[in-house]
């Protein structure tokens, strides 16, 4: 059945908890992940979320659907995050445009022997190297990656310059990049001991 | 397969995994939400103007109806109600007055129950 997002939200506003209720559930997969994401911990990810549902909850007489209702619900997990980790804002503040040039070149490994191995381990890998990124990069990464977001909707969403989010976007990458050669040559190494 | 660093790091990137949300997570926000929720306020719909409309025009019709009556038609309706309150016809007329007053209660309850049902109301 196709589900009537408009339909839910009006009727959310007037007071139907059923149709919020299908909303959260609709939405809650990718709330709490931004927030687990953003905090790494699992229960206070759980915490941020529902703290989240429960202010739009309060506060959907306020949403007009001038913008989605997705990144309406991420603005208001987003802040409660960046209130509970005011280091991630200064972080964020950071990854000023001008580091772009500072970038690190990282070369190609295409023939190395290792770069056959399964590729699915690799991503399981670099999965891992995903989840130990800085907080601002792995932010960064889920909102484009996971929550699919336009660079737009998340320079609106985390209040910064476009240029800065494809800044962070490229140095979380360059970062996998070399963490990714890291692996392959300890892989060789060892594979050649 | 020899895939590029950067093809493999886009294609971890887009094949990460969401987590799961913690059981019963949406139950939890909703009993905090109800817990909090204010009882819902007295509002008058169109449906409440509409049904006393129709309850004041109701006797008013009818009067007017039987006052504007043409006297021919006001002797045959007396007429017929003779002819229905004979006893021959009695057990017709208790049978129809019967099957036409329980029509009329299930009506009342299914309206009643249907115009009265409070807001969002919960299981």
């Amino acid at each position: 059945m196709q589900v009537n997002e408009p339909q839910l939200i009006r009727k959310a506003r007037d007071g139907d908890t059923e149709a919020f209720a299908e909303l959260v559930g609709l939405h809650e997969r990718f709330v709490y992940n931004l927030a687990l994401r953003t905090l790494g911990n699992p229960d206070d990810a759980a915490d941020m979320a529902q703290e989240a549902f429960i202010r739009a909850w309060g506060a959907l007489a306020e949403f007009r659907g001038q913008a989605q209702f997705r990144t309406w619900l991420y603005r208001i997990v987003l802040n409660l995050c960046l209130n509970r980790v005011p280091s991630l804002r200064r972080e964020l503040n950071n990854l000023t445009q001008d580091e772009m040039l500072n970038l690190p070149e990282i070369s190609s490994n295409a023939n190395n022997p290792v770069t056959s191995l399964e590729q699915s381990e690799l991503s399981t890998h670099l999965h891992h190297e995903i989840d130990k990124l800085p907080e601002q990069y792995r932010l960064l990464v889920s909102l484009r990656y996971q929550h699919e977001l336009s660079y737009e909707e998340i320079a609106a969403l985390v209040g910064l310059p476009i240029g800065t989010v494809k800044t962070g976007l490229f140095r979380a990458k360059a970062r996998l990049r070399e963490a990714l050669s890291l692996y392959e040559e300890q892989l060789y190494e060892y594979s050649t001991r | 397969m020899n895939t590029q660093p950067d093809e493999l790091i886009e294609e971890a990137l887009r094949s990460y995994p969401l987590a799961e949300v913690p059981p019963n997570f949406s139950i939890q926000i909703m009993r905090q939400i109800r817990k909090t929720q204010p009882a819902p306020k007295f509002r008058l719909t169109w449906m409440d103007y509409a049904l006393g409309l129709f309850l004041c025009l109701l006797p008013v019709t009818g009067f007017a109806a039987w006052a504007l009556l043409p006297w021919q038609i006001i002797a045959r309706l007396q007429y017929q109600w003779l002819m229905l309150s004979s006893p021959a016809l009695a057990p017709v007329a208790v049978s129809l007055a019967v099957v036409t007053l329980t029509l009329a209660m299930l009506a009342l309850i299914a309206g009643t129950s249907w115009l009265i049902r409070p807001p969002f109301a919960k299981p």
